[in-house]
């Protein structure tokens, strides 16, 4: 599926950036949660390599500009 | 004999269309066919809401932060002014691309497409109109310190309880000048009494490191290379500073100085310059000399004092010229005047924005609405209400990643913006790294509220 379109047209009640956003902040609260896990607790790492990871990927998909007609 | 009307309607200039502004307009046109160095020179000449966005950082949070992460951690923490702008002046370009773009205001955009909640309440009221407020009693808490401690050098035994006066005259009338917006040589005015005190608190802080010293060596790793603070204290005053030195209400200052100097769709280059060259570059210069001259002075030493008031004294005794001393207090009461200008403007323009009273600058209520900041003089007496700056500290947190959010959705929205929507992967790929930081931070924040931060 194009990714523009996806981010711009309505899924439900909200644009796919709306949940793209959301899914950044999640993203987001793996990180210091992650850390602490590894850091604090000499847990698995893979929390926190999962919020890097995913918050890469959401900006990269986040950043794609709007396409004007 | 003539009768006036009583009640006659107020009449709203739109600021786009006064004199100064379309010769501004017809200017810049101008300018962008002129070399390099000679477009320089005449976007410094025209620069202003930058200024007014560092002026307004430099407050007596940011300078606190750099005072006890210098004497704590010496030159490792420089990078946090820097990279907490830099990745903020994404913000600040957004800022722009709305202002140049539409006569709407941000607030009222995102009343329009997102909800009042996010607007009026996340942006407007909680974020800029109660924090101004709040935040004012830190101001003058550490103004009048300075101001006592500077009367004290020169043999004048004038106590806090008096000294804050000092304060409220240099700040109300600017406040009031840049607050009323209806006349642009004022807007300008007060835009270059803020260059002045910027100007000042470079040459005094850049004075106190010529006695203190400097490591430049040390000075550019910290600046460039990141290293995280070890434990609580830490990281707590890596968030403290992080969020002092950009946040939503440099957003929303930097946006309403830009409508008061009737910025438009011309003015583009010129904002972003000026937020680079305006705000970037002296905030990072200031607050790294701050910084400096606490590492050098008391970094790795034992016994040092913690809190940054016992520290600037300590400092101060060991500067053995007297006009240096002066020269710090005059260097700390500069950035909290400039600082309290900037919060009487936010609060007034997030008021008036947030709300539905008419923005009117002969009207009973203006200048109350603008000088609701002055409250904070109780600082003089009572210092930082700490409970109401935490409480408030966790809202603006929390409402930082909510605005962030709702702007990057507006830089997006054909709606709002039409053409001239973000068409940069790089430009929204900024906004958002300027978003997962807040987030970061809010998460952090509540994380450390819930102790399962390490020690």
């Amino acid at each position: 599926m194009n990714m523009q379109k996806f981010l711009d047209s309505k899924h439900g009640k909200f644009i796919g950036r709306v949940y793209m956003l959301v899914l950044l902040f999640l993203c987001n609260a793996l990180i210091p949660i992650g850390a602490v896990m590894y850091y604090l607790h000499s847990l698995t790492p893979v929390v926190l390599y999962l919020g890097v990871i995913g918050t890469v990927a959401c900006i990269a998909i986040l950043s794609t500009p709007t396409k004007i007609e | 004999m003539s009768h006036e009307p009583q009640n006659k309607p107020v009449e709203v200039i739109n600021p786009r269309n006064t004199e100064q502004a379309l010769k501004e307009k017809a200017y810049l046109k101008e300018l962008k066919k002129q070399p390099p160095a000679q477009r320089f020179m005449g976007y410094v000449k025209l620069s202003g809401p930058g200024f007014m966005n560092a002026a307004f950082t430099l407050g007596a949070g940011s300078f606190a932060s750099s005072v006890t992460l210098g004497a704590a951690y010496g030159y490792d923490m420089l990078w946090i002014p820097l990279y907490s702008f830099a990745f903020g002046i994404f913000m600040l370009a957004l800022a722009t691309r709305f202002v140049t773009t539409s006569e709407m205001n941000v607030i009222e955009a995102q009343d329009k497409y997102h909800g009042k909640f996010f607007g009026s309440f996340a942006t407007g009221l909680v974020a800029c109109f109660i924090a101004s407020i709040v935040y004012t009693f830190g101001q003058y808490a550490l103004g009048s310190d300075a101001l006592t401690s500077l009367f004290q050098v020169v043999g004048l035994p004038i106590p806090k309880s008096v000294s804050w006066i000092f304060l409220v005259a240099i700040s109300v009338p600017l406040s009031l000048m840049y607050g009323s917006g209806e006349n642009p040589k004022a807007v300008k005015f007060v835009e270059n009494a803020m260059k002045v005190m910027i100007g000042i608190m470079l040459l005094v802080f850049g004075a106190v490191i010529c006695v203190t010293g400097i490591n430049i060596p040390a000075m550019i790793k910290g600046l460039l290379i990141p290293k995280l603070p070890s434990g609580m204290d830490g990281i707590i005053m890596l968030i403290g500073s992080m969020t002092a030195t950009i946040g939503v209400m440099d957003w929303v200052l930097f946006n309403n100085g830009m409508i008061s100097r009737g910025y438009s769709e011309e003015h583009e280059t010129l904002g972003r310059f000026d937020a680079f060259f305006g705000g970037l570059l002296p905030v990072t210069l200031i607050l790294s000399f701050v910084s400096i001259a606490f590492a050098e002075a008391f970094s790795g030493k034992p016994g040092i004092p913690t809190s940054s008031g016992e520290l600037c004294d300590a400092l101060v005794g060991v500067i053995p010229s007297v006009w240096i001393q002066v020269g710090f207090y005059i260097g700390i009461i500069a950035l909290v005047v400039s600082s309290m200008i900037g919060l009487s403007v936010t609060c007034a323009t997030s008021f008036y924005q947030s709300t539905n009273v008419k923005r009117d600058p002969k009207a009973w209520y203006h200048p109350v609405v603008v000088l609701a900041p002055q409250i904070g003089f109780l600082g003089a007496f009572f210092g930082k209400p700490v409970m109401i700056v935490v409480t408030v500290a966790a809202m603006q947190s929390l409402f930082n990643w909510i605005s962030g959010n709702s702007w990057y959705l507006l830089g997006n929205d054909t709606r709002y913006l039409g053409k001239r929507v973000i068409q940069s992967r790089f430009f929204n790929a900024g906004i958002l790294i300027c978003i997962s930081i807040l987030n970061i931070v809010f998460i952090t924040f509540i994380m450390s509220k819930l102790g399962v931060w390490p020690e």
